[in-house]
């Protein structure tokens, strides 16, 4: 029985921090801290790529209907470029190619 | 011997009617807890505001309560699930991104406006190549566009479209002068032929009931940036500002948005950024003349939110600049209610003047086609 009142005791924690709007680290914002690379995104469209900077890039992201894992490299202007997810409104529209890092950084910011 | 052993016993039941006490307290305090952050959650907590009344659609300024007035100044993100809050804090408008289908765009606005004397305004970014119906339905970029007619007959296409929806205000067109990142969000040629097209464009939506926004005053915002960095600046020349002055020289737009960058140049943002600078805003009215709604970006664009230390910081200096409309993205309906309560105070303080607010509400409710009195 005492352990059910220890469990519902960090219920009443739980919803108490809730409601005074303490968040609570989740594990995928603790992953995209520990995640030291740099952010990508690449904005395409019609075979023409990108870099943009994060402001458009978490922006632009929130529009898109959804993201699929799409792991490769882009060269640009001689630069190489490593990307793992593509998001997109459908086809004959921008899309963004993004690293875990970009993706996470407009997810948690 | 019997004595102690009794004891114990005793003890024992106290102990297992303590625990039976505490185990349901603390189911009657998690059941209750749990209720009120579901009720925080979908903003259920948030104070009604009264039904504005409206007779044959003349509606009195006066009626409305400074929080009603504030919240129409407001469009967020047309989250579905927090629609009854929105309704309750009568917010002006509500944005939609891509969806799976069409059916779904119209269910969508038809819930929304479901009982609301004051209409929500329902926009959407439709540029072309921007396109949150790309899921089920195509439309050409802006960049294949080069005459007049073209331009015309594509706003009239894709107005009929919006307006056939439900939509009633569209974020196009965009008449910065390059887009070096996509190559199709602006029109082609100079800024005169981008003045020009653009103006088609917009008489063809408006044609079709649909508000056109050209944006993104003062310009420069679709330009190659270090993809590292959130704060952006740019140089603004009289070529940029060419297609506002002609747009509203020729009377054809009825809004314009304001960017997010930090400008110097010809127009001079004062190190803020664009939506929250007084100067771009009042140059807007005074300097280019124009009378329409002003609307800000996204304020949620790290571009704005990293210059400031808190959000609130950024509701208020938003709201002081003088925008008609706000778009808060955050959809989160506490977070609105606390920017429309912040605002609210500023106003009280007389930081931000009624006279402000009931200009930019007066201009809104014409647009949603009441009479203002």
């Amino acid at each position: 029985m005492w352990t059910m009142n220890v469990a519902l005791m960090l219920g009443v924690v739980f919803f108490s921090l809730h409601l005074l709007d303490v968040n609570l680290p989740t594990l995928g914002k603790a992953q995209y801290w520990l995640d030291d690379s740099e952010p990508v995104c690449i904005a395409s469209f019609e075979g023409k790529n990108s870099p943009i900077d994060m402001n458009l890039c978490c922006y632009g992201l929130q529009m898109q209907l959804g993201c699929d894992n799409q792991r490769g490299t882009i060269m640009i202007d001689g630069e190489k470029w490593t990307v793992d997810k593509k998001c997109s409104t459908g086809p004959g529209a921008i899309s963004y190619l993004v690293n875990t890092k970009a993706f996470n950084q407009c997810k948690f910011n | 011997m019997k004595k102690k052993r009794g004891r114990v016993k005793k003890e024992r039941v106290l102990d297992k009617r303590v625990a039976i006490y505490f185990l349901v307290s603390l189911i009657i305090l998690n059941v209750a807890l749990g209720a009120l952050s579901v009720a925080k959650v979908t903003g259920v907590l948030i104070p009604s505001q009264p039904m504005p009344k409206i007779d044959n659609g003349v509606i009195d300024l006066d009626d409305l309560t400074l929080e009603q007035k504030i919240a129409q100044m407001v469009v967020t993100l047309g989250v579905r699930y927090y629609s009854d809050a929105y309704k309750r804090m009568q917010i002006g408008g509500v944005h939609l991104h891509a969806m799976e289908s069409n059916e779904l765009f119209t269910s969508t606005i038809a819930s929304f406006q479901e009982g609301m004397s004051i209409p929500f305004m329902i926009t959407v970014d439709l540029e072309g190549c921007v396109n949150p119906f790309a899921h089920f339905k195509e439309f050409g970029s802006v960049n294949e566009v080069d005459t007049l007619g073209k331009a015309f007959e594509k706003g009239k296409i894709e107005g009929k479209y919006l307006s056939d929806m439900g939509v009633t205000v569209d974020f196009a067109p965009v008449v910065d002068l390059n887009d070096d990142i996509w190559d199709c969000r602006s029109f082609p040629g100079d800024e005169e032929s981008i003045s020009e097209l653009a103006n088609a464009y917009i008489l063809g939506m408006q044609d079709e009931g649909i508000l056109a926004t050209a944006k993104h005053y003062p310009g420069k915002t679709l330009v190659i940036k270090d993809p590292h960095k959130f704060l952006a600046a740019a140089e603004i020349t009289e070529q940029d500002l060419y297609p506002y002055r002609t747009l509203v020289e020729k009377g054809s737009v009825k809004a314009i948005m304001v960017s997010h960058l930090i400008t110097y140049g010809e127009v001079n943002s004062e190190g803020k950024p664009s939506v929250a600078s007084k100067k771009i805003i009042d140059g807007l009215r005074e300097d280019i003349g124009f009378e329409g709604l002003i609307i800000t970006d996204e304020i949620n664009m790290q571009g704005v939110k990293k210059f400031y230390d808190t959000v609130d910081e950024m509701y208020l200096d938003v709201f002081k600049a003088g925008s008609d409309i706000v778009l808060n993205f955050n959809s989160d309906p506490n977070e609105l209610h606390k920017m429309i309560s912040i605002i609210a105070d500023a106003v009280l303080d007389g930081e931000i003047s009624r006279e402000r607010i009931d200009a930019s509400v007066k201009k809104i409710l014409e647009f949603k086609g009441l009479i203002v009195e």
